[in-house]
Order: C-alpha cells, then structure tokens, then sequence
C-alpha cells in the first residue's frame, strides 16, 4: 500500500504540472490544446540535448527542458492563437492547427532522432533513497515531488498575486468582462501558453528519468493531463490538483492490483461516471459546496 | 460547379465506381480502392458528427475497432460466417455508440474530445493486452472472409470485396444525405450554431445529439464487419492513433461540411498517402503543414474555398468582429 501511495505521488505531482497548462488553455482562450503532447516530447528531446551537448548538470537539464518548453508554446501562440483569434470556425480550426502542429512535430522528432528512445541522466542523485517502512522511495521519486510541489506553489502564487495572474484569472471567468476593463486578451494568451509550454516541459524533465525520451512519449501524458484537466473542471486550479490525486491514485491502484494495461481503461470509466453526475467535474462539486 | 454539372456529379461517381472492376484486372488498384471505400465512409460519418452536429468526437476509430474485433472473434469462437458480420457490426456499433454517448452528448465540445480520445487508446491497450481473448499484440486471425478461400489473393477475390465496400459507401452516403438534409441535420445545425436558440425553440439537444451518434456508430460497425471479412482477422491497427490523424487530416483538406469534400480529401491524401509511402515521416511532416496552412488560411477546407473566395470578392469576408470565445463556465 505504501508502494502505491509513493507512486501516487509522483504521478501527481507530475499530472499537474500537465493538466494545468491544459486547462488554463481552455478557460481562458478556448482552445484545446491538442499540440500539449509534443510539447513534451520536444522539451524532453532539449533537456536530452543540452545533457549531451551542454552539460550533464541537473540545473542545465532542467532549464533546457523547461525553456524549450516554454518556447514551444510561444510558437503555438503565434501560429495557431494569433492567426485564428476571433476568426470563423475558430473552435474547430484551432483543434485541427495543434493538432497539425502535433502530427509535424512528432513526425520531425522521428526524422531527426531516430525511434530509439534514449535516456536521461539521473537528475536527482544527490538525493540518497530513503526507505517507508519497507518500500525503497527512489531518489528521481523524491526529487520529482519535491519540484512538482514547488512548481505548482510557485504558479498558484504567480496566478493568485501578479497583476498578469489577476488578467489571466478574470479570462477564464468571463472573456467579454475582462476585455471590458482592460485585459489584454493578446498579452494574457502568450503568458498562458508559455508558462502551460514551460510546465509541460518541467514535467518532461521530471519524468525523463522514468519513461526515457522518445518522439511519441508525449501522447500517454497528453491523454493523462486531458483527463485529469477534464475531471477537475476546466479552469479550475484547485480543482486540477484534486484531479491529479485522484487520477494518479486510480492509476496506481489499478497498475498494482489488476494491471499496467487496464490503468487506461479504469481512468476511462472513473471520467464516464464522474461526468454522467457531474458535468463541470470536481470545480462543480467546489462550486456547489461553496453556494 | 454550374448546377447541370453539380447534380450530374454523384451519378458519375457511381457509374465509374462500378465500371472499375470491368477495366482493370490490376488487384492493386482494387485494393486501394477497398482501402478508400472505408476511409470515405468512415470520414462520411465522422463529418456527420464533428461538422454538422459539432461534437469533437475523436471516437470513430474505437466503434469500427469494437465491431472488427467483435466479428472476428466470433467468427473464430463460434464459427460465424461473414455474412452474419454486418448485423453484429451494425448492432454493436450502435450499442457501443450509445454506450458512449450517453454520458458525453451532455458534455461541451472539447470535453467530448477528451473522452473520445481516451476511448480508443484504451481500447487499442485493452486489446494488446488481452492475450486470451483477442490475440495481444498479433490480433485475432483466421476469421470468416467475403472473399471465398479458393479466391484468395487473386483480382476477382478482391472484387468480392469491393462490392462489398461499395455497398457499404452507398449505405454511408444515403446515411449522410438522410440525415444532413433531414430533421435531425437542421436541429443539430441550430444546435452548433446556439444552445440557448435550439433549446428556446424546443430542440432536445442531448437526444438530437444521442441519435446522430447512434446512427453514425452502427455505420461504423459495419465498416468495422467489412474490415473484419477483409482482413480474415483484426489487429490493433485499427485503433492506431496515426490512422485517426490522417483520416482527420482528410476530412479538413477536404472540407468538413460537404460530402464532395470529403471525397476530394480522402482522395488527394490517400493517393499521397500510397504513393509517398517510401518517405514516412518527411511524408507526416509534410501532412501536417498542409494541414496548417490550410486550416490558418481557408474556412472551410478545399470545398469550401470557391464561397470564401467569392465572399472575400464581394467584400463580405467575415471581420473578426465575434468574440471566438463566449462561454459561460462549461
């Protein structure tokens, strides 16, 4: 059990990071940001890169993946949110942009590095593993919660007290309100999508270690982010951190007792349910407590 | 197109659809033709779903899976014959669609997406998995097929098929015309359009939408029996979220609102597709920019571009004067 609570961890710890940039996406521009996956195989590729090329120092690593990351949704702001804001069709031309931008990507990754998938220098090993009664917690596990926790205290505090979080929030509540008193739809859109491109590739970095670097491994993240963005209610930050828990609890539970291939599965039916009660997901559940 | 042209244009199709086998005895071509069969009518009934009633479901791939799988298992279980395939398929399809549906038509576009997405990647793991029951990894072989055993591998084989696939378009073309231009089509239409107007006008949205989804997933089943008899099998393929991408690239090359675009598309880019095989990922890489462009620079795909130029002549182009995003908390 305690096996499954550690990995609970570190699932959540890393789901959040994803489902976060997700979810703010939507809310406050309203697009799917269906590009998320290989924004995280890129950035995992640049940290890669910068460990063989740079140095093989965890700041370097680190940094690498989060500013390719952060780049990567610079990208997507200036060829899929600027061309496309307010113009026809723009729900379903922004899905098929990322997710050209995803096909391109991945298949570009593919051409340049090759299907092998490579591996990551260990990121944390001045951590030493420690041990819960009995359970080896690896030093990548520790260090990967330690900098999720961080990361996501750091952008709830970036959300809740910077004038651009006070903007960004006020789009997600209501778009015509915030243009109203003065919110720069434009400027607010490029913060979202940077920060949500740096997040991802944060989260590329921590998972590295676990699940190597290869130009598809971005698509399981993207389906695990998508899911807990959408059972956390879209928009929500706190509800996207309970969604991360429960999400990576389920998958935990299930990946121990019942087995790895039926995690998918299992998430699939707990979203079913959880949607057929509650169509605004975990927020809506905040939301009605609150009233 | 002038308006003679325009009315003449699906009896051509059809005349040439039939007079094919009679001119080639090229089993290749034959094959490709079977492989364009299904993705026009899976993209036919996708179009229906995600263009006329504007639901992101990404789900299409999972029904026409669950049918294949389902046909070739009993066929292997239960000794079913292939033409038992299409009423399984078409009731499965059905089925599942509803399955699905239920808890996702009340669901706002991008969360159905999700849940979509979901679906067929846990269907495509489930079924590796499953070692037992479907095969893991190689899939289930040695199913019942349309094509008779003594004519395996040879060009009237494949014209087995391919009536079989034809018969299948028909069935998804009428699918789409009946319900595009019918009840259904004009209240999904509003739907998309306005929630508040439909409902004001007494429109049950989510039944609209439950019904264009079932009707949609049971043709899917059947192209899922076909695929089933076709291949004597079924494999995880068919869940492949590669294949998703480029019937998806299809559908908006062409034009997501007519089924004329729809053929353009499925076309142009399975010919790229067949003949560009040599060159994978430049070939992807490729598809994905055309797919861009288009999308950055047209509204509605290839079919759509003589409207919007003639809009964009008589000065009407759309400014961006709507807000792209007014959403009260989905």
């Amino acid at each position: 059990m305690i096996d499954v609570l550690i990995s609970t961890a570190f699932l959540a710890a890393v789901y959040s990071l994803v489902a976060l940039g997700l979810s703010l996406t939507w809310a406050g521009l309203g697009f799917l940001n269906l590009a998320h996956g290989v924004t995280y195989s890129t950035a995992a590729y640049g940290a890669w890169w910068a460990s063989v090329h740079v140095s093989g120092n965890p700041l370097v690593v680190l940094v690498a993946g989060t500013i390719v990351g952060a780049a990567f949704g610079g990208a997507i702001f200036l060829l899929v949110f600027l061309p496309l804001d307010g113009k026809r069709n723009f729900d379903l031309r922004t899905l098929i942009a990322t997710l050209a931008i995803a096909l391109g990507t991945e298949n570009l990754l593919l051409d340049r590095f090759g299907p092998q998938p490579h591996t990551f220098p260990a990121l944390f090993d001045w951590l030493s593993p420690i041990e819960i009664s009995g359970t080896n917690v690896t030093a990548d596990q520790q260090g990967a919660v330690l900098a999720a926790t961080v990361l996501v205290i750091a952008f709830v505090a970036l959300l809740t007290g910077s004038r651009m979080g006070l903007g960004v929030r006020a789009l997600t509540q209501n778009v015509e309100g915030a243009t109203l008193v003065g919110i720069d739809r434009r400027t607010a859109a490029l913060a979202i999508l940077i920060v949500s491109g740096a997040l991802c590739g944060l989260a590329a970095v921590l998972l590295g270690p676990v699940y190597f670097v290869s130009y598809d491994n971005g698509l399981q993240p993207m389906i695990k982010g998508l899911t807990v963005a959408m059972l956390g209610g879209l928009g929500s930050v706190r509800g996207t951190i309970i969604a991360a828990v429960i999400v990576a609890f389920v998958e935990a539970m299930t990946a121990t007792y019942i087995g790895a291939e039926n995690v998918l599965v299992a998430l699939f039916l707990l979203i079913a349910i959880v949607l057929l009660v509650r169509p605004r997901g975990i927020a809506g559940i905040l939301e009605t407590t609150r009233a | 197109m002038p308006e003679k042209l325009d009315r003449l244009f699906w009896p051509i199709i059809a005349a040439l659809a039939v007079a094919l086998p009679f001119y080639t005895d090229d089993s290749y071509v034959l094959a490709e033709m079977i492989l364009f069969g299904m993705y026009f009518s899976i993209n036919l009934m996708w179009s229906l779903v995600i263009g006329t009633a504007g639901l992101y479901s990404f789900g299409t791939l999972a029904f026409v899976g669950i049918a294949a799988y389902a046909c070739a298992w009993l066929s292997i279980n239960h000794a079913f014959p292939w033409w038992l395939y299409p009423p399984v398929g078409l009731v499965l399809g059905a089925f599942a669609g509803l399955l699905v549906a239920l808890p996702a038509v009340r669901l706002r576009g991008v969360y159905f997406a999700l849940l979509t997405i979901g679906l067929v990647e846990a269907c495509g793991q489930y079924v590796v998995a499953d070692v037992t029951n479907f095969g893991g990894a190689q899939g289930l072989v040695g199913a019942d097929s349309i094509i008779p055993p003594s004519k395996q591998g040879l060009t009237e084989g494949y014209v087995y098929a391919y009536a079989g696939i034809g018969a299948i378009v028909v069935v998804a073309l009428l699918t789409y015309w009946w319900v595009a231009s019918g009840r259904l089509g004009l209240r999904l239409r509003t739907a998309r359009e306005s929630e508040p107007v439909a409902q004001a006008i007494g429109i049950d949205i989510p039944r609209a939408r439950l019904a264009v989804f079932v009707i949609t997933s049971a043709v899917l089943g059947l192209v899922g029996a076909f695929r089933a008899s076709y291949d004597a099998g079924a494999n995880k393929s068919v869940f492949s979220f590669s294949t998703l991408l480029i019937l998806f690239a299809m559908i908006v090359v062409g034009g997501i609102s007519s089924p004329k675009g729809i053929l353009i598309g499925t076309g142009l880019l399975l010919y790229i597709e067949q003949h560009y095989n040599s060159s994978g990922a430049p070939r992807l890489i490729a598809l994905g920019v055309i797919m861009l462009v288009l999308t950055l620079f047209t509204t509605d795909g290839l079919a759509g571009l003589p409207a919007q130029l003639r809009r964009r002549l008589a000065g009407t182009g759309k400014a961006a004067a709507t807000p792209a995003h007014a959403d009260e908390g989905s």
